[in-house]
């Protein structure tokens, strides 16, 4: 369970997200709004990478008092995920299995399932945008993570992975009990028959659609 | 000349490229003109151009440091032109190549403008004292030096392919890509020019006052200012790693790793990263350092320069105001130490550098231009 509690984000003097007191049980939500509206603030607040006023709760531990433990079980995958050029797969791979605590035969499974696995030690200035797109979505699934965020999924794939990516989404769900909030302008209920929820971002707020 | 290429050009390249080397500018001016009283500027410059112009090998040393410039001037402007963001420019390779040519000569003429300053006073005195074989080597020289410059950017603006255009040595370090030695990598692998430029600038440093200073008796403090000056030539470098975790390495705050962690192995990288001045500064035992004095030697630059990355996460902190409080800090550190603190001192930079870390860190967002 994720708790909000206060939370406030201000750019300067401008309130970009105000949400009192939110709850989101375990599942999957899909996160809409307006572009601007805050979507990509709200996730990037969950996974540590934008200060905040208030506090966010996961089950007991706050991301303002047991950080370390809180990043544990939340991981992150950007809209437009950018790594140093001159690192490979192999090296973030690595970097992710030893700080998350991840399986990297895993990891090795999900680049295989995707099609990456082959440019797996190259460089990855040699990469495309999809092909950079599908590695972070990888990155975000290592380790055990509790919740997983991810921004726009969907954008930059190709067909074929958006059905491997909808799938392995649904499974971690049923089977780990892992938890979602998945922003994408894209409609993919036939893709994920688990979605709980959906989520609004709106009025420099977010909140949930059937409370 | 189209008026509107022409406030492009100054805006994107030329103003950048001052904006982006301010550092780099205040400590070549400092360098230059800052370590002499006033009243003897002048003589003093006159006789470095003496100097030049009358010993080919030290005219030589000057028009490599002119080539390294150069370099630095190549880099610049062919990173812009391979920028996503400056694809625009592309466009003008449509122009004729008499256009181009002189498009490409505006932007470096202003971007060489503080060498061909310093050339025609060269120049100037070499005619006026009648050594015109020196008066044409600085002339053909920096001729030169613009030519190949202006021929590469051509090079890139048509897309042809040369295989010199990247100017990438082919340089492979040998060490496991760790998170926390990614900015070394980077600094390595796309910084090289700044890099060699640095390290040469510090490394000659030492190497002159090695040999140049005898000392009457031992005292510690002439080469703890000279590692002082050594933290200060690496503050352009600093910001440049704070500007690459900005913006490549943002993902590394959603790992579980703690701050205390993350301090002690930023202060391991910067150690790797003076590890060339640590062994070099061994030729100055046992005349100038003794051994327990050593920790003071490798604490100075560390801690100096593990402050000057803390002070980047501080809130709206812009490049000016980095230069200035890196200026400032130095100018204190300077008279400190003339008062023999002892290691105590730069355990406290130490200390006020992790404090300052510490409370940032997690609160840092980069700054919205």
């Amino acid at each position: 369970m994720l708790q909000f509690c206060q939370v406030k984000k201000l750019y300067g003097n401008y309130l970009a997200l105000d949400i009192p007191a939110l709850t989101l049980q375990n599942g999957i939500y899909w996160l809409q709004g307006e572009n601007g509206s805050g979507k990509t603030t709200f996730l990037k607040m969950i996974g540590g990478l934008h200060p905040f006023e208030g506090d966010i709760l996961f089950g007991e531990c706050s991301i303002k008092k047991k950080r370390i433990a809180f990043l544990r079980s939340v991981n992150y995958a950007e809209a437009e995920p950018l790594f140093p050029s001159f690192l490979t797969a192999k090296d973030l791979v690595e970097l992710y299995c030893y700080t998350k605590k991840g399986d990297r035969k895993i990891a090795l499974a999900l680049l295989g399932e995707l099609h990456i696995r082959d440019a797996y030690e190259k460089p990855l200035g040699t990469y495309s945008s999809g092909m950079l797109k599908k590695l972070s979505l990888v990155l975000a699934l290592i380790g055990n993570p509790a919740w997983i965020l991810l921004d726009e999924p969907l954008i930059t794939v190709d067909v074929a992975a958006v059905n491997i990516i909808c799938n392995l989404i649904n499974n971690l769900c049923k089977q780990n009990n892992t938890s979602f909030i998945i922003t994408s302008h894209q409609p993919f209920e036939t893709n994920l028959s688990l979605i709980t929820n959906t989520l609004i971002a709106h009025n420099q707020t977010i909140s949930l659609v059937d409370e | 000349m189209n008026k509107t290429v022409i406030k492009i050009l100054q805006k994107v390249f030329i103003i950048h490229f001052y904006k982006v080397n301010a550092g780099f500018f205040l400590f070549c001016f400092v360098v230059l003109y800052g370590v002499v009283a006033p009243g003897m500027l002048i003589s003093y410059h006159l006789s470095l151009i003496q100097g030049m112009i009358q010993s080919p090998s030290f005219l030589g040393f000057v028009i490599f440091f002119w080539l390294l410039y150069t370099i630095k001037c190549i880099d610049f402007l062919l990173m812009q032109l391979n920028d996503p963001r400056n694809s625009f420019f592309f466009s003008l390779h449509t122009l004729s190549n008499q256009q181009q040519f002189f498009y490409l000569l505006y932007v470096h003429t202003f971007i060489y403008l503080p060498v061909w300053g310093y050339a025609s006073i060269v120049v100037i005195v070499a005619a006026k004292q009648g050594l015109y074989g020196s008066m044409f080597a600085v002339i053909f020289s920096n001729i030169c030096l613009m030519a190949g410059a202006i021929f590469l950017y051509r090079i890139r603006l048509q897309k042809r392919v040369f295989i010199f255009t990247n100017l990438k040595l082919t340089t492979r370090v040998i060490f496991k890509k760790h998170l926390f030695m990614l900015p070394l990598w980077f600094i390595v692998n796309q910084r090289k020019q700044m890099l060699l430029i640095t390290k040469i600038f510090s490394l000659l440093m030492l190497y002159a006052f090695i040999n140049l200073y005898e000392p009457e008796q031992y005292d510690i403090r002439p080469l703890l200012l000279i590692m002082l000056m050594i933290a200060m030539a690496h503050c352009t470098i600093v910001l440049q790693i704070r500007q690459f975790e900005d913006f490549f390495l943002s993902f590394s705050r959603n790992l579980p790793i703690s701050v205390p962690k993350r301090f002690v192995l930023t202060n391991l990288m910067f150690f790797i990263f003076l590890i060339p001045e640590f062994l070099f500064v061994w030729k100055a035992f046992p005349m100038h350092f003794n051994i327990i004095h050593y920790p003071q030697l490798l604490l100075l630059p560390i801690s100096t320069i593990v402050f000057f990355y803390s002070i980047l996460f501080m809130k709206d902190i812009d490049t000016d105001q980095y230069f200035r409080i890196v200026f400032g800090v130095s100018t204190i550190l300077f008279f400190i130490i003339l008062y023999n603190p002892g290691i105590l001192l730069f355990i406290f930079i130490l200390g006020l550098s992790y404090i300052l870390y510490n409370s940032h860190f997690f609160t840092f967002e980069k700054r919205v231009t």
